[in-house]
């Protein structure tokens, strides 16, 4: 029998609240500091129009946001490009950005993020998500977190 | 060292992908025939300023196929969490069990997050879907997905919304 409990085992913190991708969107900064495993970056894509919007991970040294720079490192992807028709997360060629088929099917895209591979200092990151200019588009975001505090809840990540 | 690997180890599946909450909205079905432990529903809820003071009260139905067939909503008591404030805060406490959760009246961002045990729903029952009614407010918005422990765990696990 399984002990795994989603919202006590891993931290679930909202990165952006439905929002339209129209323009440019930076998600919730959130702190590594209590990080014992990975970050999984949960996004779902309405598609009203097709467009590439690319999403990508912002490295910062602290969590309000200082010195904030697009990661360069290699990060696992995974992409479902039409979730009315299918369920299946299909793994990606590891990279630091993903965008989103350019078509008007919904989509899912899960970036898998180890704190042990970004830049030295980095203290908190955030999601990105490049302009679709289309205010018909739009992203929801969640990170879940694999913490050293498993509990009820797990502690804060998006304070030091 | 965990191996936990979040889209191997659940079976991911698009609830709800962000949609006004003017009407009320049903969710994706997903078949339970794979579930060897429980699946959570997590939601998230976009309230704007002007719309604030709707209630959208989310459920889950019981349905007897994945294509929706004998579709009713649940009256089991699921486990609830919920986070009245996601720009402040990133606490979701544990509510009191029930068949729905109704959203807070604020004008604040929210997420709400259900499990449902397959063990606690009816004779029969093949499939579930989230329900949430509507704000009658065009602006708000609400994204959900099912988060599932399914017997088989790898690479791909098994698709969730076919029979």
């Amino acid at each position: 029998m399984s002990v795994f409990t989603l919202p006590q085992s891993l931290k679930i913190v909202n990165a952006l609240s439905p929002v339209s991708t129209n323009a440019a969107t930076t998600g919730d900064i959130i702190a590594l500091k209590n990080v014992t495993g990975k970050v999984w970056v949960v996004c779902n894509m309405n598609q009203t129009v097709g467009h590439a919007t690319t999403i990508g991970i912002d490295e910062c040294t602290s969590s309000t946001g200082a010195g904030a720079t697009a990661t360069t490192k290699s990060i696992k992807w995974w992409k479902n490009t039409s979730t009315t028709s299918a369920d299946t997360l299909v793994e990606q060629t590891a990279a630091a950005t993903m965008a989103c088929a350019a078509t008007t099917q919904n989509q899912m895209i899960i970036g898998q993020i180890d704190p042990a591979q970004l830049s030295t200092g980095t203290d908190a990151i955030r999601v990105t998500i490049t302009a679709s200019s289309q205010s018909t588009n739009h992203a929801s975001v969640i990170y879940y977190i694999q913490t050293q505090y498993k509990g009820q809840p797990p502690p804060t990540a998006i304070t030091s | 060292m965990s191996t936990f690997t979040l889209p191997q180890d659940l079976k991911i599946v698009v609830a709800l992908q962000p949609v006004s909450m003017n009407a009320a909205v049903t969710g994706d079905y997903v078949n339970l025939k794979n579930v060897a432990g429980k699946v959570w529903m997590v939601a998230n809820i976009t309230t704007c300023s002007t719309g604030g003071t709707s209630e959208a009260v989310f459920g889950i139905n019981e349905a007897l196929t994945v294509a929706g067939g004998g579709s009713t909503a649940s009256t089991e008591a699921f486990k609830w969490w919920k986070n009245i404030a996601t720009t402040d805060s990133d606490t979701l406490v544990a509510q009191t069990a029930g068949a729905t959760l109704t959203l807070t009246t604020s004008v604040t961002d929210q997420q709400v997050v259900c499990q449902i045990d397959p063990a606690q729903l009816s004779t029969g029952v093949d499939a579930i879907c989230v329900t949430c009614t509507a704000t009658t407010v065009a602006a708000n918005y609400v994204s959900a997905n099912y988060y599932m422990e399914t017997q088989y765990k790898k690479a791909t696990p098994p698709a969730a919304i076919t029979s």
